[in-house]
């Protein structure tokens, strides 16, 4: 009886605290500058906001020890178990980078939201921790919690896609300079329709200007989980196949090499989805397919899609287990 | 004609070539008086630092409409005729105090620009000074190095390398400013010509609040007659004693008699500026001279003719009251003070520092 009479009245006397202490709406409401954000003068006109987002988003915080430790826990944390669950990527050609020295443009075919992390978590070291992606302004950087999360977790940098403009290629060619391995997606998008896009010259450009190889690297699976339009992913399974280094030749011109790095990752993706000895006849006779698909009407792209599809193997399971 | 007396330093009057080094912070300096005034005896400056002649600069910053620049440009000519060569070099510095990186660059920042990042830096530097001693305060402060870039060189004869340099400075400083103010405020910075490495003395606020700062000024001044200027200080009770001790004397005997500029010019001048200790200590120690605190006090003697009422806020109240003004603790009871002096809604001006500014009042 004594202790509910106690525990009553410590309540009451916490009920009472409560109700005078400052509520923080009220304590907000109270503040004044330099608490609260300034207002300009009447007389003022006050000069235009500077444009700290999209392609002039300033990403450097993100390459500092603190962001990179933090990258490093949600790498390996989060990301990679992430990626293991929902994409079950079968990593292949990782020998062909054995002799990669120093830092290299992993350039990819784009399908997904996913190409991303799966890219990145299918880094060897000691690219995985020290890359960087190169995202589009437009649709990575046009908010401030966008632009933080993909600094942040993908050590994201800004690249303008409508318009040209020095500044996005000077950031990559110093990040490069400095050792840092660059993930680009040179289609520029992801696929809408499951085929992809001619490549860009971007990778091939930075690739000559700074003098680094480009791997090429061939994703498949990740458009079947997470493609263009939809919000909610299915687990499915996903390859990543890594291509031999491509070095610019004395002279090559950067669409010539962007030429040839899209016909390396086409040869990849003909290696997914048939194997590699019949990849290499057909890329030695010049009739690997191309990743474009046919100039044809949406049903007859996507009827030959499904037909590119590796057909099971003869020992895999044909019907679900009921 | 004007009895003016000129007599420079012997050494630089008997030299085949006087080479003048100068850095013009403000438009005020340069030209003929770094030598008719930085190179005279007493017996000369007293010519043009007396109160007649500061009341008759509007303002001493403005070279043509400053009799100061008048009288030292007659020196000059009296100088240049008696054979001294002068080769004047002119450097005119921007106005960056405390540049763009760093906790001190929120000081140069307009506030109503200030970002989340600046207005922590600030808060966070208000509280952590807050809890220090005014000479750790002063220490951090003074140890400041501004990052300032020099954005002229000029050198030759003083009359056309000054004219170079005067453009040069109102280039940078001059503001277009539409009409006069009732209430002018203004927050003084740690430091004015005469501190640096030392302690800013309650005269010292004066001297930069009503000397200085009013006279940043070219047409009319920004706050209009019989107008009311407030000022930030805490003016502590607080001297150098090696480098002011004339100043602890004029604050403890001439302004606990009188603030009157003409009085004291009348009674009390010709005491300090010819005290033998004084002289000594000038001579052989760091002080400055016995009669500098007496220029102080002249430099404001316009803004003291023009204005209604000084209000120092955040000032010992002590020492403001022995200036002559009047303490208020925060800005809001100033204004209400001042209401008093110049009516209900008045118009507000402030003259924000750094950087320095000089209006060009219409």
């Amino acid at each position: 009886m004594v202790d509910r009479k106690g525990i009553e009245k410590a309540a009451l006397a916490a009920q009472r605290a409560w109700a005078k202490a400052p509520k923080p709406r009220e304590v907000a409401a109270k503040a004044e500058f330099p608490l609260r954000a300034p207002s300009t003068p009447l007389t003022v006109t006050p000069k235009p906001a500077e444009q700290k987002l999209l392609g002039h988003y300033d990403s450097a915080w993100a390459r500092r020890l603190p962001a990179r430790y933090a990258r490093f826990l949600a790498t390996e944390g989060i990301m990679r178990p992430v990626i293991a669950g929902l994409a079950q990527p079968e990593r292949r050609g990782l020998d062909r980078l054995a002799d990669l020295d120093g830092p290299a443009i992993f350039a990819a075919n784009h399908h997904s939201h996913l190409d991303a992390g799966l890219l990145i978590t299918s880094l060897p070291e000691p690219h995985r921790h020290q890359v960087f992606a190169a995202a589009a302004a437009d649709y990575f950087f046009d908010t401030r919690v966008k632009a933080t999360a993909s600094a942040l977790v993908l050590n994201a940098i800004p690249i303008e896609r409508s318009k040209v403009g020095r500044r996005s290629a000077d950031q990559a060619a110093a990040l490069l300079d400095a050792g840092w391995s660059m993930v680009i997606f040179p289609e520029g998008g992801r696929s809408p329709d499951g085929w992809g896009h001619p490549f860009r010259g971007g990778a091939a450009y930075l690739a000559i200007r700074c003098g680094v190889p480009v791997v090429p690297v061939h994703l498949a699976g990740t458009g079947r989980i997470l493609p263009k339009g939809k919000s909610k992913p299915t687990p499915g399974r996903t390859v990543v196949t890594f291509g031999a280094p491509l070095v610019a030749t004395d002279g090559e011109r950067s669409q010539a090499l962007a030429d040839r790095i899209e016909q390396a990752v086409a040869a990849l993706a003909d290696e997914a989805t048939s194997d590699w000895y019949s990849a290499r006849r057909r890329a030695a006779a010049g009739e690997t397919p191309t990743l474009t698909g046919p100039q044809a009407g949406a049903w007859r792209r996507t009827w030959a899609l499904t037909a590119n599809r590796k057909k099971p193997s003869a020992t895999s399971k044909r019907w679900p287990e009921l | 004609m004007h009895g003016e007396e000129v007599e420079i330093n012997k050494r630089a009057a008997e030299s085949d070539l006087l080479v003048y080094v100068n850095i013009n912070i403000v438009s005020m300096d340069g030209g003929h008086k770094s030598t008719a005034t930085g190179l005279a005896s007493y017996r000369s400056i007293k010519h043009h630092h007396n109160v007649h002649t500061m009341q008759h600069s509007k303002s001493f910053m403005d070279r043509h409409s400053s009799e100061l620049h008048h009288s030292n440009w007659r020196m000059g000519k009296v100088i240049a005729d008696a054979g001294v060569k002068v080769f004047q070099i002119e450097t005119t510095i921007n106005n960056d105090t405390f540049g763009q990186d760093g906790p001190m660059s929120v000081l140069a920042k307009r506030e109503w620009e200030w970002s989340g990042k600046d207005r922590v830096t600030f808060i966070g530097m208000q509280q952590g000074l807050k809890r220090l001693s005014s000479s750790t305060r002063r220490k951090i402060f003074q140890n400041h190095r501004a990052p300032y870039a020099v954005t002229s060189v000029t050198a030759g004869a003083i009359e056309p390398v000054h004219e170079v340099t005067l453009q040069r400075c109102f280039d940078q400083h001059l503001v277009e400013v539409e009409g006069q103010t009732d209430i002018l405020t203004m927050g003084l910075p740690y430091i004015c010509p005469y501190n640096v490495n030392s302690i800013m003395n309650p005269i010292l606020v004066m001297c930069l609040g009503l000397g200085y700062f009013f006279n940043m000024y070219r047409g009319k001044p920004l706050v209009r007659e019989g107008g009311v200027l407030i000022m930030t200080h805490p003016t502590p009770w607080e001297f150098h004693p090696v480098h002011h001790p004339s100043y602890i004397d004029f604050f403890e005997q001439v302004l606990a008699e009188t603030t009157d500029p003409k009085v004291i010019e009348a009674t009390y001048e010709k005491r300090f500026a010819e005290d033998d200790w004084y002289r000594h200590l000038y001579r052989t120690s760091y002080a400055y001279h016995g009669v500098h605190p007496f220029y102080m006090w002249y430099w404001g003697s316009h803004a003291l003719q023009h204005l209604g009422r000084v209000i120092v806020v955040g000032g010992d109240v002590r020492a403001v009251k022995r200036l002559g003004f009047k303490a208020a603790s925060t800005l809001q009871d100033a204004f209400e003070m001042a209401e008093d002096v110049v009516g209900p809604r008045p118009t507000i001006t402030h003259l924000k520092n750094p950087p320095i500014v000089m209006a060009d009042v219409k």
